[in-house]
């Protein structure tokens, strides 16, 4: 009997060898705390956490460009973050970078083309025919657009200044009044009243 | 050898007995292997955030498919700019008079839809109506992408956001197969999964996620719904949403106002 027994505790003794021993051996140090599978969960949520963000707040534009700020936050624009438009911050804040500036035509109708399944209450425009294929900026001051670009507004003294040419191409337009009649986006002056349509290309010269 | 069945079970059951008594002498880790129920408690409270039920807002009526989150989530994330490999994108949907459904996304929205082949395109459809569906991951509380995945190297974090430890990741795509929302690919250069944060360190530092912050007409809105105060929580009072696939039992925690029927 004694010999079954003890042939019995040698079998329990084996087994547990076998189990165990490897188990200690091979297994890694860190097994012990994460588990079979590396779970480092909290490691890894860390770093996610600490990678740099690279678009900043419009708060922090306004710090240096309150005059741009104060126009663009009341305007029909005011809901578009500058970083829209601009491009990420960090860079410029960090290093003083020019920030790229898109001022192409298919930029601005990113948003203002009419394409099917824009929300028609949205405003756009026919891209292909609006404004001749000149920059939008040309006429719109991105900041306000409903008012015309602050570069290119007349000085209110017309007396002294010679025939001012006009920054926009002219081809493809309807006529100069549908933009520049009184109540337009940039009316001709007060004392041009009167004066015929027809004859705006008789002194103006498109300089594009 | 001569044995009554009596002495076998006896040497069985010491035997027996003998395996129960192991699990006392040996080391934790063998313990945590062979117990059930023990799972290390590494769900950490990484930072303050723990305490945050985050939830993303997307209205459809307001999005106009301009692509710049797209753009933002790819500038901010060193995401590659082809469209195959987009954490977030822009959907357009045109469903037709006769209740046909059609679906286009070029270049992952990045580009906008304002190219002239996307009106084209549709030129000879009775369009009944068409929207843009913005889309991102989920951040399911039940997500399918982190049961499947066999080293478990994607989890939920504490207030709900399912992260990628890349390191850990295999590549082996089963959780790509998993996502019923096709938000997740495999990056080509690290081979490694990726998919959307939710830009984890923006929101960790107070920041909105980069699509957020460029949305021109605030279709996009993210926010903790344990504030009060914040504007998902004002946006839940008074709208109706509903989520994406909502019958897989998924529960994104992505919502959607104005989600049109036969959107998937």
């Amino acid at each position: 009997m004694g010999h079954l027994v003890r042939a019995g505790l040698l079998v329990s003794v084996l087994l547990t060898l076998i189990i165990v021993v490897p188990r200690v051996v091979t297994a890694p140090a860190a097994l012990e705390e994460y588990g079979f599978y590396p779970k480092s969960s909290e490691e890894n949520t860390e770093e996610w956490a600490s990678l740099p963000i690279n678009y900043v707040d419009n708060v922090i534009c306004n710090d240096c460009h309150q005059d741009n700020f104060t126009n663009w936050k009341e305007s029909e624009h005011g809901t578009v973050g500058c970083e829209t438009c601009h491009g990420p911050g960090k860079g410029h804040i960090d290093t003083g970078i020019r920030m790229e500036i898109d001022n192409s035509r298919e930029f601005c109708g990113l948003c203002h083309d009419s394409v099917v399944a824009r929300p028609s209450e949205f405003p756009q425009i026919n891209l292909a025919e609006h404004g001749g294929q000149s920059n939008c900026v040309t006429c719109h001051d991105p900041h306000s657009p409903l008012e015309a670009s602050a570069s290119d507004v007349s000085p209110d003294n017309q007396v002294a200044v010679s025939i001012p040419a006009v920054p926009h191409a002219l081809e493809g337009r309807e006529g100069c009044l549908l933009c520049h009649d009184i109540g337009g986006l940039k009316p001709y002056p007060q004392d041009h009243e009167g004066r015929g349509q027809e004859s705006c290309l008789s002194c103006h010269e498109s300089n594009k | 050898m001569d044995l009554s069945r009596r002495d076998f079970l006896k040497i069985g059951g010491m035997g027996f007995l003998g395996t129960l008594i192991v699990p006392v002498g040996i080391p934790g880790a063998v313990r945590d292997l062979i117990s059930v129920d023990v799972k290390p408690q590494l769900r950490p409270d990484t930072s303050s955030m723990k305490q945050h039920h985050w939830r993303f807002i997307i209205d459809i009526r307001k999005c106009i498919g301009c692509g710049r989150c797209v753009y933002a989530c790819k500038t901010e994330n060193d995401v590659p700019l082809e469209p195959e490999y987009s954490r977030t994108w822009v959907e357009r949907y045109v469903v037709s008079n006769d209740e046909e459904v059609f679906v286009d996304s070029p270049d992952a929205g990045i580009n906008g839809f304002s190219a002239d082949h996307a009106n084209i395109k549709y030129e000879n459809i009775k369009i009944r109506k068409s929207f843009f569906v913005p889309k991102l991951c989920n951040h399911c509380q039940s997500p399918p992408c982190v049961q499947v995945c066999p080293v478990e190297a994607t989890y939920s974090t504490r207030e709900g956001v399912v992260l990628i430890d890349r390191k850990a990741c295999i590549g082996c795509r089963y959780c790509i197969q998993a996502c019923p929302y096709g938000a997740r690919f495999l990056d080509p250069r690290l081979k490694v999964v990726d998919k959307c944060t939710w830009c984890y360190h923006r929101i960790t530092k107070g920041f909105p996620p980069a699509c957020v912050e460029v949305c021109p007409v605030g279709a996009r809105k993210f926010g903790d719904i344990r504030d009060p105060e914040s504007e998902v929580s004002q946006i839940l009072a008074t709208e109706t949403v509903s989520v994406l696939k909502q019958d897989l039992g998924t529960e994104p925690m992505v919502y959607y106002i104005g989600l049109e029927k036969g959107v998937h």
